[in-house]
Formats: C-alpha cells, structure tokens, sequence
C-alpha cells in the first residue's frame, strides 16, 4: 500500500502542468467569487437618454447611465443594459427585450421613490458555489491515472499480483481526495490569512469541501470505471459544466418552475448550494440532503468497484 | 486521388462514430433548448432566450471542434492508421492536414444541422447578413480543428490535450459570457469579459445580427485566419511523422 502511495506521488509529479494548472483555477475562482460577491446588486441596469425634459428619476434600485446617444441593439442582447428609458412626447418611453411586467416595475421603481430591495447572496454561498465546479474538475484530474491504469492493462497485472482491488481504489479516491482538498482548503486558509472575507469559519468550509470531493472523487471513480480514458475526459467534464450552470452555483438565473425546475432539485449541487446557504441553521431538509448525497456516493463507488473488478476478469 | 483518398477515410470515421455526432448534435441543441427555456423569463417575445443562446452556444460549439479534431487525430485506434499512413506514399503533412479539413467539414455539417433546426423550430434571427456568419463559421471551425490538432502535436498526446483544451474553452466561455452575460455585474467584469476572444466573437455576431455592422465579422474572421497560420506552422515545425505516434 505504501508502495501504491509513493508510486502515486510519482506519477503525479511527473505532470506538474497541470498540477500548477488546477491550482491556479481554484485560485481564481475563489478570488472571482470574492469580488463578486462584494458587488453591489440592483433590480436593473437602464441607459438613459439625455433630455433637457426628463424628470428626476429614483436610484434607490435601478443602476442607471446617461447616455447622449442611442445604445446599439447588442448592448441589449448581451444584458449590458436591461432597458432604454427615453422621452417621447413628454412622457418616459421603455424600449426594453423583457416582458410588460417588468417594464411596469421598472417605471414604477424609476418614478417612485421606494426602499432599496436587498437580495444579497451571502458571501460565503457564492465562493463555494464558483468553487463547485473547479473542484469537481480537479478529483477528475486527480483519478486520471486510475483510468490510465484500466486501459493500459496495468490494472489487470495489480489485480494478478494478488494486491487488493479494493486497497488499490482505496488508494486513488483517498489521494484524490486528500489532495483535492488540501489544495482548495489551503486557499481559503490563505485568504483567510490575508483578512479576506469568506463568510463562513474555515471549520464549516471544510466540512462542506470535505463533502464535496468525497462526492466528486467518487463521481470521477465511477465515470473513469465506466468510460475508456478518452471518453472519460470529455463525458465527465461536460456533465459537470451542464449541471453546476443548471443549479445556478456561478449565478442563479434560471426560473425553478415544471418540471425542469424540479429535477434541478435533485441535482447533486443543489443539494450542496442549499446545504451550504443554511449551514447556520441546519434543518431536516439539510440532513436529507447529506444523506441523499452519501447514497449517491455509495452507489458510485459500488459501481465503481464491480466495474473494476469486471474489467479485470474479462480481460484476464 | 490518394490525398482524397485519406480524407474520405477521415470524414467516413467521423461520421460513423455515435459519441461524436451526438456531441456535435445532440449537445448544443440539448444545452440551448434547456439554457433557453430556463431563462425565458430574462427575455420578451420579440427577442427570446433562444435568440441568445443559439449564438453564444453555436459559437461555443464550433470551438468544441477543436475536441473533436483533437480526437481524430490521435486516437489510440487511429494511430495505428496514422502510422501506416507515414509509411506510404503521401507527404506526412498530409496526415494533420487532412484531419483538420475533415474535422472542420464534419463539424461544419452537423453545426449547419443545428442552426436549420434552431430557426424552425425557436425562430432563431440570423439577420441579412448571414453570409458573413456563415464565412465566419466555416473559417472558425478551420481555426479551432487547427487548434486541436497543433494541441496534440505540441503535447503528443490526445487526453492530456483535450483535457487542457476542454478547460481552456470552458473557461474563456464562461468568462465570455457563453452561459450568462457577465455584463450585468459592472464594469470590472465586462472588462474581464473583454480578455475572452470567444467574447469578441459573440460581440461581433450580435452586431452584425442585430446593429446590421458587418466590419467586426471580417475583424473576427481575420483574427481566425492569422490564429490558423500559427497553429499550422506549430504542427509543421513539431510533427515528425512516426516520433508522435
């Protein structure tokens, strides 16, 4: 085993790249994630034109920016800005791609004067949230060389050699794991260090980390069992793109209605963001969500196993 | 003919294989048709979500291909075609050269497929001008199988460079604002967004779509035919036949 251990290490070493790589990306989502969630958020960006004519308008909740000519047609598409407020005999005219209802609520909030309507993401929900993905992509990186392993044969003559399948997965999820880990903790112990704000105790990061690359180390074993080295990659990194923007961890944009909104829910990361949201105050809902989680994990890893095992056998 | 010849092999292998149709097909109308119809609630009638997404996505997927080429060229069970290729009478260059332009076509098809199916069935607007897109999307799709096969080249080997490809792109989509438009957050972040060519790209579609200026295409499509220089001198300089196989 301590063999494996240090046969591990080596191998690892020997691509220091892509080491260097997906430390640099944890990094930086995490410092994206911490300035994004100093930013101020508001109900709408509009551009206004100016006019000798045009009343005072109320920013308590509309960022506005006066503009002297007509904004392109693009800067509306790409939600630069959400609407274009101008004068039109005498009275504010909307131009806007939104529905009426948020036409009505923006001038509504632009001629009244009203409270400022908070709905500030915490901060310690929105660095997990960018970091979700990034780590999940890491235990990927991490498990690379167990799939290696299982198509270079290597596995088979581990398996002949009378060495444990087991210890050897053991080996390969607890390293990623462990790495995985260490190297996203580190990150937040360093910018924690430099009197960053995270929003939560490094204590509560690491029990959510730690939850999170079990899960994902798990996830990898599974995919990397199931797939050959070249569809793994592709495969892997794909579903993981699609369902992190699904459950909104970057940036919850989308409407959780139907029946889409409801298989959102029993997203893994879902489940991970609403753990993380209320870890103060953890309810019933939470635990069986954790406990949802741990099954996905064990059914992973079972999975994972008699794949192996299976590998091994047909070919031998 | 022999030249063709290999090309034809090359296109028949792509289009026989399941997992790379469905990733060329299936995938991004998969992901605008979800995306889509999540966020319909950002956008009106007029313009709808799948107005957005069809472009952010379509070019996201044309930048896919560079995965794709990646996979075509050095697949464990097309080496050994490659390698006997080497031996036989046809200059090694061809080898590359003749997985880029099948991987180009290839993609270049089954993105045309897509784009048919999204302005039936979503009233997808492509403007007056889609000649210009449609040569920027042939020149593009040439652009990112290069990209590909120079990763491959480069690091000798396929997983190793689909993997750094797959991240790279995702990541300059994410930062381009593939998913979600990162202009909505301030000024930093569209200043960030601006580092993204892929950013560039969807900004100059926009404008051609919608603002009816054509210059940011033919800017864009200049960018891609320099980047498709480069990437073909890279393999050149780093493909030494057998050695890479």
């Amino acid at each position: 085993m301590k063999a494996l251990f240090s046969h591990y290490i080596l191998r690892l070493m020997q691509n220091k790249k892509n080491l260097i790589l997906y430390l640099c990306l944890t990094i930086g989502s995490i410092m994206m994630a911490i300035v994004l969630s100093s930013q101020k958020t508001s109900f709408a960006h509009v551009a206004v034109l100016q006019d000798s004519s045009l009343p005072s308008l109320y920013q308590n909740n509309v960022d506005i920016q006066y503009v002297t000519s007509y904004p392109d047609e693009t800067d509306l598409i790409t939600k630069k800005y959400d609407a274009v407020v101008e004068m039109k005999n005498q009275q504010l005219s909307i131009h806007s791609y939104k529905n009426d209802k948020f036409c009505e609520q923006l001038l509504y909030l632009l001629t009244n004067s009203t409270n400022t309507i908070s709905n500030k993401q915490h901060t310690g929900e929105t660095i997990f949230g960018f970091m979700m993905m990034f780590v999940m992509m890491e235990a990927l990186f991490y498990t690379t060389l167990y799939g290696e392993d299982k198509d270079t044969r290597m596995l088979k003559r581990i398996g002949l050699s009378g060495f444990s399948i087991i210890k050897y997965l053991i080996v390969h999820s607890g390293m990623s794991i462990f790495l995985s880990f260490g190297s996203t903790w580190l990150v937040l112990f360093v910018a924690k260090m430099f009197n960053i704000d995270i929003g939560m105790s490094l204590g509560q990061y690491a029990i959510l980390i730690f939850i999170l690359t079990v899960f994902a180390t798990a996830f990898a074993m599974m995919m990397n069992s199931l797939l050959d080295r070249e569809s793994t990659g592709l495969t892997a990194s794909s579903l993981i793109v699609l369902t992190s923007l699904l459950s909104g961890t970057f940036y919850s944009f989308v409407s959780e209605d139907g029946i889409i909104g409801l298989c959102i829910r029993f997203l893994p990361q879902k489940v991970f963001m609403d753990f993380a949201s209320h870890i103060n105050h953890l309810t019933s809902t939470q635990w069986m969500g954790v406990g949802y989680i741990g099954g996905m994990i064990f059914v992973f890893l079972i999975i994972a196993l008699v794949m192996t095992k299976k590998s091994i056998i047909i070919k031998s | 003919m022999r030249y063709l010849r290999v090309l034809f092999l090359d296109m028949k292998n792509l289009f026989t294989n399941l997992a790379w149709l469905f990733y060329a097909i299936v995938f991004p109308l998969l992901l605008i048709g979800i995306l889509g119809y999540l966020t319909r609630d950002d956008y009106g009638i007029h313009i709808q979500s799948y107005d957005y997404y069809g472009v952010t996505l379509m070019i996201f997927s044309i930048l896919n291909t560079a995965t794709i080429a990646a996979n075509a060229f050095m697949e464990e069970r097309i080496k050994r075609g490659n390698l006997r290729i080497v031996y036989s009478p046809i200059s090694s260059s061809w080898i590359y050269m003749s997985k880029i332009i099948s991987a180009a076509i290839f993609d270049l098809i089954c993105h045309l497929f897509v784009i048919v199916i999204l302005v039936n069935a979503f009233e997808f607007h492509l403007g007056n001008h889609y000649v210009s897109l449609l040569i920027l999307m042939i020149i593009g799709e040439l652009f990112s199988a290069a990209l590909g096969v120079c990763m491959c080249c480069l690091l000798k080997s396929e997983s190793l460079s689909n993997q750094i490809l797959s991240l790279i792109i995702q990541l300059t989509a994410a930062l381009g604002g593939v998913f979600f438009s990162l202009e909505r957050f301030g000024h930093m972040f569209t200043t960030l967004s601006y580092l993204s060519p892929i950013k560039w790209m969807i900004q100059s579609c926009f404008l051609c779509i919608y603002d009816q200026k054509i210059l940011p295409v033919y800017l864009c499509i200049s960018a891609f035919i320099v980047g498709f220089i480069i990437c073909i001198g890279l393999c050149q300089m780093n493909w030494k036949g057998e050695d890479c196989l």
